[in-house]
């Protein structure tokens, strides 16, 4: 895939830096970008209450076509040039404290509510695109600072990949990934401009692409694509209200789907970085999803306790599973797709068939499993209990427990043709098994600077 | 027209004047701090007496007080003036003192020309100190509010974050805080970008708001838990043996020095103190008379004694303070108290400046000592004879004469058919009748109250040979046997802790399972014949505490566990705890209720809320009145002939201009609704036609009936509990537009008015009444008083105007039952 910024991001950084060069050549202030300076203050001191989930007071500023219909027009919301008569700037500094935004919060900083001053005396402009369009999918991509060269305490590992060619193994870090060489523990290289918490990897098929999915829990979520190789990002997929929790890319590499903590799954076209589907059918986080094995469906799964599979091509939902009794946290597919594994805090997995939604086998987990992986015929599970079991998927019957990891396991990566399986838990440590012998190859502090290190070797 | 008719009538008749109770006057004024009038106090008093801080999160608040001559007190915390002593040891913020190094220094108070010098002590500043899990970061997030009812201690906790109810489930708050949803909420290398602190901090946009500042202990020891690896406590870490508040003894306040600041101290097993007055949590028992920061300031608003419950984590204690205030051209005189109640009631009315009311008249009196002993008006010849009598002791004699007769064992036993839920439903027919039975003849002999709850809750056997194992019939669980125990005995609602430790009291989740273990064993077979329950013990079987899965031991609220030989009868033992002089609630619970009775307002109230955090309105009359209660071998004939008696109980419900705000502390009588069992009574007796209820005898009250009757709309829509619960609030009090259309316009009046169709019109026709006589019977019957002058005249005048005489007496008989003096008692 080559490299490629959403076609909104690009335009607006076009437009941006347009605006630099006009307003370097004279002495007056460029004016103000909507995109760039507006809505991610809107984004951050405004969703909670007057976003697509909860309107207060009847006022909603997730989109501009929102923030400019003035729906009431003796008391409007955004009038251009006039900022005194706009109640998106008149709230933000009245006196009388019912009325002043945001409600119970502190007030905004002063430069903070001057920007929006000026850009509606300037005319309120919009520079965003489809007035229709999310704030959040607008705003310029971050840039994020650089991740600490020593760990304070360790970071719990939830995101894991083996490189293509099982020689490396990456893992989430704070605003970083991190490159291990997986038989002796060693750090290869960090690569940066990540989001905080990064909670899940997928390499493309083709191995050229690393799809990077993280956020900062509760402000917001990401999508990017790296150069695994080099480090560099070709681009950010999607930006989101909340920490993007799990992608995968389809068996060809042309879909990538996602979902995450702002309850949606989306799909986009790896070739021209569109979305094809925005599916919001769930309630509550969506913690995993997976593609089936001839790419034609996605299932997903959420802390709604709900299990759900979608048909590719339409978006249409094909089945739910409701059997479950507590929030889900992974999802695979049996290997002839006609099957789905689901699992969660209810400490066992399910497998159930699509055709009907019924249950058919059961696996307790020995405490909560959050992670669940399908490779060749093989289910591989771990969670709360800090093990990692294995068993086929023609009997779900317990065949294997690797002990090793010490705290609740996050995430997992099988390598088949090293025959390797790795583990990151909550005391930040990367754990490594062969699946050959189920002897434990490696164990290392996945923060740089912040554990030791046990190898086979050793 | 006729009815139009009838209601000018009522309204004239209804102009004799009235008063009804004062509503209660709910100005909630909030009172800014006075400035402290230091005057001279005699001397200072300083808590603690020395400080010392072995760690760098240690703080402590300095309290101090002023005694004066007269001796009163005050809190001078406010307007001392402290001195640091010696430079960079410590620093004071108000009258907290926080440590800055190690070293010894002085501080000096200083206030009304007096001064005081503390040692003080710092040390261990150069060593970080562990953040504890309990009493660190769970403190503070119960002290921010995070784990409340209201937000992520509700059952399913608020946007996908749940924590137990004030920390009362460690080990799942562990696992959200910290593991749950991928570790959201911590980040352990950038603590303070933990949304844990964003959050409540508003950094993070919070539907719960801000509720965390950066100066707060609570940030400090939430984000040091954070820094230190958000450790769990190790084993054998010391752990909360108690807390202490000060003052420690109960404190009355006169405006305008009419704030207290408190001071809170936290005790551990290994010996060690904290001053936790920053991290404990506080609430008023009414905000109306003082109101608590989280600071712990309490400041009076009100007239009266309030209770300052303060809470640190499942340690719950109460402060008790009064607060009174001089009132312009108050000036004391009360009735010659008639014993121990009326002194105690004076001298707290006094203390809060409020007046007693005069003493009710005769015909007052007489209506409501036969109303509240027996639940019936008395006949109109003993209303005659009672009014006529002159002898000064003819109320005593009245009392006396009421609580032998045999209406007032039924009345009584009809009460506790409420509390203990006789119904077919539950004992079925036969089962209501041998049970009431039962509580009739215990009254009747008047069962000292020991035995009488002894006989319930220990009797096994046959509940037809023995009703009152019936007690166990009615509770079909354990849960259901410990929580109508706890109500009914206990005055305690412990349901809340069920699931998990009571918000507001010190009820714990393992302490409702204690309790429940003494019940664990009954057993309630189905016996061979019709109706016949058998109830019996089994040899063992434990109670599970569902969140730990520990067995638990029996135990008793201020006994602890109480160790029995593996095949005791715990029933036994347990009536053995409840009925000894020991135990502190037993007799306070049912003098409560009977003065609830006989007042209409507990001293405790609601009566089945005795908590810490709900104090008496007057401790020491309640304190009196159970120790007289436990000293007369719980002759409950003995506590309600000495509370009839009193001048508190004969007081007039005519409120007068020094105690009309006053709703709690009995300066003049309650006029609440009749119950509708006794309004139905009434109506019948004044009409001369009873009410027919079923099988029973005809002539039986309705405040006599062993269980309710189904289907009877005058007397659901009065409130007639159905007895599913032991709570008294079942019973409705409420006044309703159904009820005035009972009494206007319902069957049960009607058919008793109509044409001829109550025996007292008869009677007044057949026996050629004046228009006088009549009038007078009919007064003396429904209001038991002569009418007055003009009611007289009126009616007098309405009856020679109309053509028709035997319809105008239906009016204006109609219009004495709609009278509010008819349908309340006062």
């Amino acid at each position: 895939m080559p490299p490629k910024t959403a076609n909104l991001n690009r335009t607006g950084l076009l437009a941006l830096c347009a605006f630099a060069a006009c307003g370097g050549a004279e002495a007056a202030a460029p004016p103000i970008s909507f995109r760039a300076q507006i809505a991610p203050i809107l984004l951050e001191q405004c969703q909670t209450c007057h976003g697509a989930a909860e309107q207060k007071g009847g006022y909603r500023l997730d989109t501009f076509d929102f923030l400019s219909r003035n729906e009431d027009p003796s008391d409007p919301v955004l009038v251009a040039g006039a900022p005194e008569k706009s109640r998106l700037y008149t709230s933000l500094v009245t006196s009388e404290a019912d009325e002043r935004m945001p409600k119970k919060a502190p007030p905004l900083p002063a430069a903070q509510a001057e920007l929006v001053k000026r850009w509606i005396a300037e005319g309120a402009a919009f520079d965003g695109g489809e007035r229709t369009a999310a704030l959040i999918e607008m705003v310029p991509a971050r840039t994020h600072a650089k991740a600490p060269d020593v760990y304070a305490q360790p970071i719990p590992v939830t995101a894991l990949a083996f490189s293509p060619d099982g020689s490396e193994v990456f893992a989430g870090g704070l605003r970083e990934l991190t490159v291990w060489n997986p038989e002796t523990g060693e750090l290869l290289r960090r690569i940066g401009n990540v989001a905080p918490r990064v909670y899940d990897l997928a390499f493309a098929p083709d191995g050229r692409t690393l799809a990077v999915a993280g956020g900062a829990p509760g402000e917001y979520g990401e999508l990017r694509l790296f150069d695994p190789k080099t480090g560099v990002m070709q681009s950010q997929v999607l930006s989101s209200a909340d920490a993007v929790l799990d992608v995968d890319y389809s068996p060809s590499g042309e879909l990538l789907a996602c979902g995450g903590a702002d309850r949606s799954v989306s799909v986009f076209e790896t070739a021209t970085g569109r979305r094809r589907h925005h599916l919001q059918v769930h309630s509550d986080a969506v913690t995993a999803v997976a593609f089936s094995p001839d790419g034609t469906r996605i299932a997903s799964v959420a802390l709604d306790r709900g299990a759900k599979v979608f048909d590719v091509a339409t978006g249409k939902l094909a089945a739910i599973y409701r059997e479950h009794q507590a929030p889900l946290y992974a999802v695979a597919f049996s290997p002839d797709g006609e099957q789905i594994l689901s699992a969660g805090r209810d400490k066992a997995v399910h497998q159930w068939s699509i055709a009907d939604g019924k249950k058919q086998r059961e696996l307790a987990g020995q405490g909560d499993v959050l992670k669940l992986l399908v490779s060749g015929g093989q289910a591989y599970l771990a969670g709360s209990g800090a093990k990692m079991m294995q068993a086929a998927t023609t009997d779900l019957k317990l065949s294997r427990t690797l002990e090793g990891a010490r705290d609740w396991i996050y995430s997992m990566a099988v390598h088949p043709a090293t025959q390797r399986i790795a583990v990151g838990s909550y005391d930040g440590t990367v754990t490594i098994w062969s699946l050959a012998d189920g002897k434990l190859r490696s164990s290392f502090c996945a923060s740089p600077g912040a554990g030791a290190k046990t190898t086979a070797a050793e | 027209m006729k009815m139009l008719r009838a209601f000018c009538l009522l309204f004239s008749l209804a102009a004799a004047p009235f008063l009804s109770a004062e509503q209660a006057d709910s100005e909630k004024l909030v009172i800014p701090l006075e400035p402290v009038q230091i005057g001279r106090p005699e001397k200072i008093e300083v808590s603690p007496s020395e400080v010392k801080m072995g760690t760098p999160l240690h703080n402590v608040q300095v309290v101090v007080t002023g005694v004066y001559a007269d001796g009163t007190v005050q809190d001078l915390t406010r307007v001392a003036q402290l001195n640091a002593g010696t430079e960079g040891i410590i620093r004071l913020d108000g009258a907290l003192v926080l440590p800055v190094s190690d070293g010894r220094t002085e501080l000096t108070v200083q206030v009304g020309g007096l001064q005081q010098r503390l040692p003080v002590e710092v040390s261990g500043q150069k060593v970080p100190e562990r953040v504890s899990f309990h009493y660190g970061a769970l403190a503070a997030l119960s002290k921010s509010g995070c784990n409340s009812g209201g937000c992520h201690g509700a059952p399913s906790g608020k946007g996908g974050f749940a924590l137990s109810m004030v920390a009362f489930d460690p080990e799942s708050d562990k696992v959200a805080l910290t593991r749950d949803f991928l570790n959201r909420r911590i980040n352990l290398p950038e603590p303070e970008s933990s949304l844990l602190l964003r959050k409540p901090l508003m950094q993070v946009a919070h539907r719960g708001g801000l509720k965390l500042n950066r100066d707060d202990e609570s940030y400090r020891l939430l984000l040091d838990w954070i820094r230190q690896g958000c450790k769990f406590d190790p084993q054998g870490a010391p752990t909360l043996t108690g807390i202490r508040v000060e003052p420690s003894v109960r404190r009355t306040l006169k405006w305008p020095a009419h704030t207290q600041q408190l001071r809170v101290t936290a005790d551990f097993s290994d010996g060690t103190h904290k001053d936790i007055t920053r991290l404990a949590m506080y609430s008023s028992s009414e905000e109306a008379l003082a109101t608590v920061n989280a600071k712990g300031l309490v400041v009076g608003v009100g007239r009266g004694q309030v209770g300052i419950s303060v809470r640190f984590l499942e340690n719950v204690e109460t402060c008790y303070l009064t607060f009174v205030r001089d009132v312009p051209g108050f000036d004391w005189k009360a009735p010659a108290p008639a014993n121990y109640v009326d002194e105690l009631v004076f001298e707290r009315l006094r203390l809060l400046q409020y007046l007693p009311s005069e003493t009710c008249t005769d015909a007052e009196f007489l209506r409501r000592v036969s109303q509240d002993v027996t639940g019936l008006l008395p006949s109109v010849e003993a209303s005659r004879a009672f009014l006529a009598d002159t002898s000064p002791g003819k109320r005593a004699a009245l009392i006396d004469s009421l609580l032998k007769g045999p209406d007032f064992a039924r009345f009584w036993a009809f009460k506790w058919g409420d509390l203990l839920r006789l119904s077919p439903a539950a004992v079925s027919e036969p089962g209501t009748h041998k049970y009431h039975a039962w509580l009739v003849k215990a009254w009747e002999e008047n069962l000292p109250y020991d035995r009488f709850a002894r006989e319930l809750l220990t009797t096994q056997g046959s509940t037809l040979e023995r009703p009152q194992a019936g007690f166990f019939r009615t509770t079909a669980n354990t849960a259901e046997a410990t929580e109508m125990t706890a109500q009914i005995f206990l005055g305690a609602r412990v349901q809340c802790a069920k699931c998990h430790n009571h918000p507001f009291e010190r009820w714990t989740q393992d302490n409702y399972y204690g309790l429940g273990a003494f019940f664990e064993r009954v057993q309630r077979r189905k016996g061979a014949r019709p109706d016949e329950t058998l109830v019996f013990l089994a040899r063992r079987g434990e109670i599970t505490q569902p969140r730990t899965g520990r067995a638990m031991k029996p135990w008793a609220p201020g006994a602890g566990e109480i160790s029995l030989p593996a095949e005791a009868d715990r029933l036994v033992a347990f009536a053995d705890w409840l009925t000894s002089p020991q135990n502190p609630y037993f007799a306070k619970v049912e003098v409560n209720r009977m003065w609830w009775q006989l007042m209409g307002r507990g001293i405790v109230e609601p009566i089945d809320d005795f908590r810490e955090s709900n104090p008496p309105t007057n401790p020491e009359l309640l304190d009196a009145l159970a120790s007289d209660f436990a000293s007369h071998k719980f002759d409950r004939r003995h506590i309600l002939r000495t509370i009839l008696n009193s001048k508190t109980y004969q007081a007039s419900s005519r409120p007068n201009d020094f105690n009309r705000k006053d709703e709690k502390n009995f300066s003049h009588a309650q006029q609440t609704l009749l119950t509708a069992e006794q309004l139905l009574d009434a109506v019948c007796k004044v009409t001369g036609t009873p009410e027919r209820f079923g099988n029973l005898p005809v002539g039986t009250p309705a405040t006599q009936l062993p269980a309710p009757q189904p289907g009877n709309t005058f007397l659901s829509a009065f409130g007639q509990p159905t007895r599913q619960s032991s709570c008294a609030c079942e019973r409705q009090g409420q006044p309703s537009l159904t009820q005035a259309l009972q009494l206007s316009n319902s069957q049960t009046v009607e058919s008793r008015l109509k044409n001829g169709g109550g025996k007292f019109l008869k009677d007044m026709a057949e026996q050629k009444k004046t228009d006088e006589e009549i009038i007078t019977h009919l007064y003396l019957a429904a209001l038991c008083r002569f009418p007055k002058e003009i009611e007289l005249t009126k009616a007098a005048a309405y009856l020679a105007a109309s053509a028709d005489r035997g319809s105008a007496m239906e009016d204006l008989a109609w219009s004495v039952l709609n009278l509010r003096e008819f349908v309340f008692r006062h």
